[in-house]
């Protein structure tokens, strides 16, 4: 897929000097073990500390200036751009 | 320099400066500063908080160590009902809907938020140049950049416009511009500091930290900002770290300290660096500090690695940035036009280059034989870091490769700005705490540990300190 298309960027092209970069990992010897200790996470979650699975209602002052932050709104109602389906 | 938050406690506690007076001083710094450090001042909510301030001193009432302090907030990160822009067009309407954990820890013992600092835009950035409110200026020379990317937060602290000041680190972004404007800053472990509230930019690596200019001054409030939260899965428990624990040990016979020779001898260090980092380490024999040399595989790809990871994240975290739900909107024919208007015209052109990159290596064809490699390399360098921990208690290295350039003189090079995080982007990706202490070296010296070994990097930065007078 085109990397405008990707990054939802008008004209979006490879810069030489992120280019760089790569090629100097793609190019990099390293022995790549199957699998190691350090390949986990040290602060992997666990099943305990899970956020108990049920919706808190925000605050209203909270939910006001969501609201707020919406770019488009007329007549009270959020205005979204209309999608084509392709 | 002693705690700037107890002398300034005590004077609030003894009635010798009333809040409301104090915070209008820095009101008042802050609106004629010259180095860009603000993109919002929090007049009216700083002069209230401060006026509840006094009138519990009034009653007679005990006020805690950070009531009425005044303190900064790096732009990415959350104040409720007050604007957080990431110095960007995209968010500079933005309001937060709630306080980061960071914040409202701070907020609940009563210090006191005056100003949303610049940075560089979503901490795009090692100059503080990449921001919508211009570029800010080095606290020591107008005509240099402050770094970044949370340099109004250093500069700020540097001209006591602020007591401390709350900062990102992702890849450098607290210590670099505490290097180059001579104060503290800490670059916790990953998982201290819960970053809920801030705006992620690449979340493997993202860091809360605070800035200060005493030691003593960033553990206290690493006490108050760490521990474990909800909203953060990444964070566990922390522990206290007594002041009396790393001030009674700083006999140089409790330290084994490494460095690597590859970051020394390289031909990118400023000869004026190089020879200070010299005479440091042969101060350290000379004082009886055991001293070692280590070597690190792959020093020159440490910065390839990071970026690609980093590019890989925040394109992912970025994408949210599509002006549907909040942020500026370019509206357009239908849907995906609008998303492409929107992003093409509100983003900066170095935040754009690095979502390119990302989707860039994260595409079919790239993935496997970059961002996989990249993560593989990563873990081999924390591998790598982990066996030198087992040698060694701290790890020092430079800050930066250069001494701070001319406002203007980065940007045209992105490349080069890249290489200049070569020295601070390893501890990040390996996730280990990094303190910058303005010491020995023109632009700040690193001093690392193993995770959750703050305790001993301060206890070290106490020792430097003692033979530096």
């Amino acid at each position: 897929m085109p990397l405008d298309v990707l990054s939802s960027i008008k004209g979006a092209n490879p810069s030489k000097a992120v280019e760089e970069l790569f090629i100097n990992v793609k190019n990099a010897v390293s022995e790549i073990e199957e699998k190691s200790e350090f390949e986990t996470h040290d602060q992997i979650m666990t099943v305990e500390v899970l956020r108990e699975d049920k919706v808190n209602k925000s605050p209203e002052d909270e939910i006001e200036i969501i609201k707020r932050n919406f770019p488009l709104q007329k007549d009270s109602y959020l205005v979204v751009p209309r999608v084509i389906e392709e | 320099m002693e705690s700037e938050i107890k002398r300034i406690h005590n004077l609030l506690s003894s009635g010798e400066i009333s809040c409301k007076d104090l915070i209008g001083e820095k009101l008042l710094l802050l609106e004629r500063n010259e180095y860009n450090t603000a993109n919002l001042i929090l007049k009216e909510y700083a002069t209230q908080l401060a006026e509840k301030v006094d009138k519990r001193i009034q009653a007679g009432k005990k006020i805690g160590l950070l009531e009425g302090i005044p303190f900064g907030i790096k732009d990415v990160i959350l104040l409720k009902g007050h604007k957080a822009t990431a110095s960007s067009d995209m968010l500079k309407e933005y309001i937060a809907p709630y306080s980061a954990t960071v914040v409202q820890k701070l907020l609940d013992v009563g210090a006191i938020p005056i100003v949303k600092e610049n940075c560089d835009s979503f901490g795009h950035g090692s100059t503080n140049e990449n921001t919508i409110f211009g570029s800010v200026k080095n606290a020591l020379d107008l005509r240099k950049v402050a770094g970044g990317s949370s340099g109004g937060s250093a500069v700020n602290v540097a001209k006591g416009i602020t007591v401390f000041s709350i900062g990102g680190d992702t890849g450098g972004s607290i210590r670099q511009p505490s290097g180059y404007n001579k104060v503290y800053g800490l670059k916790p472990t990953y998982g201290k500091v819960s970053r809920y509230g801030m705006m992620a930019y690449a979340s493997s690596l993202d860091t809360i930290g605070p800035i200060a200019n005493s030691i003593e001054d960033i553990r206290i409030l690493l006490d108050i900002i760490s521990g474990e939260d909800i909203h953060d899965m990444n964070t566990y428990a922390g522990t206290v770290l007594p002041k009396k624990k790393f001030e009674s040990e700083s006999d140089p016979k409790n330290f084994t300290v490494g460095y690597y020779v590859d970051f020394v001898k390289s031909n990118f260090l400023h000869p004026k660096l190089k020879t200070e980092f010299n005479d440091l380490i042969e101060k350290l024999k000379f004082e009886g500090v055991e001293i070692v040399e280590l070597n690190l595989l792959n020093t020159d790809l440490l910065v390839s690695i990071y970026y690609v990871l980093a590019m890989a994240e925040t394109a992912s975290n970025l994408a949210r940035l599509d002006g549907i739900n909040y942020g500026k909107r370019s509206d357009s024919r239908n849907l995906k036009e609008s998303y492409s208007e929107t992003r093409s015209e509100n983003l900066s052109e170095e935040t754009k280059r690095r979502i390119i990159g990302g989707n860039q290596v994260l595409s079919h064809g790239h993935s496997e034989d970059i961002y996989i490699k990249a993560i593989h390399l990563r873990n081999n360098l924390k591998k790598a870091f982990f066996n030198d921990l087992q040698t060694v208690d701290i790890i020092l290295s430079p800050v930066s490769t250069v001494l701070p350039p001319n406002i203007g003189e980065s940007l045209h090079d992105p490349y080069a700005m890249y290489l200049s995080d070569i020295y601070t982007v390893g501890f990040s990706l390996s996730e280990l705490p990094v303190l910058n202490v303005p010491l020995f070296l023109e632009t700040g010296l690193q001093i690392a540990s193993n995770k959750n070994q703050e305790a001993m990097i301060f206890k070290f930065a106490n020792y430097l300190k003692q033979i530096s007078l």
